[in-house]
């Protein structure tokens, strides 16, 4: 199993400016410290007008930042919002070639189609029509990358003959990804020989049935890119501490932070309905039962803690089992969110960090840092799909 | 910390609020409910119109249903409701600014059982081929006008329906409470819409100039059976049900 941390960059209010610079000042200290101890990615969302929330609106930048000061952590976009109506998807292509060229080739590419009203709303996207743009802009980007000349017409985008450049440094491309939240989204995965990169904070049970589906599909998928990227990764929080109670009491406090931030913002299916959205996202499992659910949510102190299991914060040994179960599932990376809103303080997220790699990281089989398998595939004629 | 309301519910309540009367256990089942709704972003300014035990959604939005009641305990009613989406705690909660009713009876029972802040008016639903319209009318006048344009339809599975939360005055408690209603709907039938606002009154909805709208979000026309169980939870409208951990000091 591999390990990797995740950054939504929550910045609670009061804003100022140096707040926010404190946020990402150390989210940067955090990822130096990750590449040190081993983790082996770093994603960072695309999002924005999420207020509190995320105010990471341009993870490329951030994420450039992350390469210049490590050696060998992969950044993750994860995801781009692949919306020609948000983002040109020959930008896409440019910016990610140039970020690959100026970490070594260190880039993993997560796709995805948003899932909120807030940014839908403002970039006049109609949710109706998301998935199909996004299938539009996952085919073109790997041909933008390989293709000497590139030019396609579709529905939502099109481009006339032109020669994107960059390209980038990893030979044929870097690794793609898919969001999966909205059920039925692993199809859309495996069928395109995508990473599944899981964003939700669904139950051990739910992410196993979608692993199988993926894993089956993906054996005889049409890759949208040069290559199969088999991949299942779960997202987390990650609180280590060698006192349980301590570990579970802080993890809860930012995860329960995490969820009341994200509960405020209108999700696309709060209010259009729509068969393109079924779930409204990460905001099912963060408004759940804790009980059912797999989210810790604020309790009352006469009540303690009420944790599911499947949730990374404790001490050592909980951590360990709460990563068994997820292994059994069939994930094979898990992206950790080290804090929501500077709810713990950065010492205690650092010695997080160092206590989890110290212990925990060594109990699960780690191989060398590779590339996501590769199956090699006939190119695509140019001209798009 | 996300922002919280600042309405001052002492003067709003001055304004005319329901009595509530205390928990009953009766479900009133509403059959053949036809319901217009609209959901509309609005200026950010209008969280002065939540209370504090309310945060605004992001972005700020209001909501207004039309209803026409053919079969209910009370007998066939019309109930017009405009909304500001907030939440309550992490759960989204529609702030009811006024209830239009067209029955003395079920204002009467609608205020005692649920906190509507109910007043008279009434409300008329068209439906057309490409449109439904609904204009609401309050002593005589024009209170609003709208429309659900382009008909499409849709399952009933997708509407997110929103509970409303209603400020009242608890006779039990002897305080201003926030009582949340949550209606569940089997739906016969359903469609969605783009969203047209013809005409709105803010005095009549209470909003005192502070309604700006920014655009139109979305539309839904439905036939249902509505089910409107007894309230579950009765908050305090000036405080928080949860907060958020704060942050690191």
């Amino acid at each position: 199993m591999k390990f990797g941390i995740f950054y939504e960059i929550s910045v609670p209010r009061p804003w100022s400016r140096q707040a926010e610079k404190k946020v990402y000042d150390n989210a940067l200290e955090q990822v130096k410290l990750a590449d040190e101890l081993g983790f082996e990615y770093v994603w960072a969302v695309e999002h924005h007008f999420l207020e509190e929330y995320s105010h990471c609106s341009a993870p490329e930048v951030f994420l450039t930042a992350c390469a210049m000061v490590t050696k060998r952590i992969r950044v993750g976009h994860g995801i781009v919002v692949c919306l020609p109506p948000v983002n040109n998807p020959v930008r896409i292509a440019e910016r990610r070639a140039t970020m690959d060229i100026v970490s070594g080739g260190r880039l993993d590419v997560g796709t995805g189609r948003s899932g909120t009203w807030v940014e839908m709303g403002a970039f006049g996207v109609n949710p109706d029509d998301t998935k199909k743009m996004w299938d539009e802009v996952v085919h073109c980007l790997p041909k933008m990358w390989t293709q000497e000349h590139f030019s396609y017409e579709g529905r939502y985008w099109s481009l006339p003959p032109r020669v994107v450049i960059p390209k980038p440094y990893q030979e044929p491309h870097p690794p793609l990804w898919v969001a999966v939240t909205s059920p039925g989204t692993e199809v859309d995965a495996g069928e395109r020989g995508l990473g599944c990169l899981g964003l939700t904070f669904g139950s051990v049970a739910q992410q196993e049935e979608r692993g199988k589906t993926y894993r089956k599909l993906i054996k005889n998928c049409e890759p949208v890119g040069e290559f199969v990227n088999e991949h299942i990764s779960a997202l987390n929080f990650l609180y280590c501490h060698q006192d349980n109670a301590e570990g579970v009491r802080t993890g809860q406090r930012f995860a329960s932070a995490f969820g009341y931030l994200a509960a405020m913002l209108l999700s696309a299916r709060d209010v259009y309905p729509t068969t393109a959205y079924k779930t409204a996202g990460l905001l099912p499992g963060l408004r759940q039962d804790p009980k059912k659910g797999s989210v810790p949510k604020p309790q009352s102190a006469s009540e303690g803690p009420r944790v599911p299991e499947s949730i990374t914060i404790g001490d050592p040994d909980r951590v360990e089992k709460a990563l068994r179960r997820w292994e059994s599932a069939g994930v094979d990376t898990v992206n950790f969110i080290l804090n929501a809103a500077e709810t713990v303080p950065q010492a205690e997220v650092l010695a997080s960090m160092r206590l989890f790699a110290k212990e925990v990281m060594p109990r699960f089989q780690r191989g060398p840092i590779v590339r996501p398998s590769t199956v090699e595939v006939a190119a695509v004629a140019a001209g798009g799909r | 910390m996300p922002v919280l309301g600042t309405l001052d519910i002492r003067k709003w309540a001055e304004g005319g609020i329901a009595v509530y009367a205390g928990k009953d256990d009766e479900s009133w089942v509403l059959k053949n409910t036809e319901l217009l709704s609209l959901s509309i972003e609005i200026q950010p300014q209008a969280r002065t119109l939540l209370p504090p035990g309310m945060h605004p959604s992001i972005p700020l939005c209001m909501v207004f249903s039309i209803a026409r009641y053919p079969d209910t305990p009370v007998g066939p009613f019309t109930l017009a409701q405009g909304m500001i989406v907030g939440r309550i705690g992490v759960h989204p909660r529609g702030f009811a600014l006024k209830s239009l009713v067209d029955s003395e009876t079920a204002r009467r029972e609608l205020a005692a059982r649920w906190g509507f802040p109910v007043s008279p008016g009434e409300a008329k639903i068209w439906t057309q081929y490409d449109r439904v319209r609904a204009e609401v009318r309050a002593d005589g006048e024009v209170a609003l006008a709208c429309e659900l344009l382009d008909r499409g339809p849709i399952e009933g599975s997708d509407i997110e329906s929103l509970a409303s939360a209603n400020l009242a005055y608890s006779r039990a408690e002897d305080k201003l409470v926030l009582i949340q209603v949550e209606p569940q709907y089997e739906y016969h039938k359903a469609e969605r819409g783009r969203p047209r606002l013809l005409s709105f009154d803010q005095a009549v909805w209470r909003t005192a100039g502070q309604v700006h709208f920014a655009q139109g979000i979305a539309a839904t026309y439905a036939v249902s059976d509505m089910t409107l169980p007894p309230p579950r939870y009765i908050i305090d409208p000036e405080r928080p049900s949860s907060q958020m951990p704060q942050p690191a000091a």
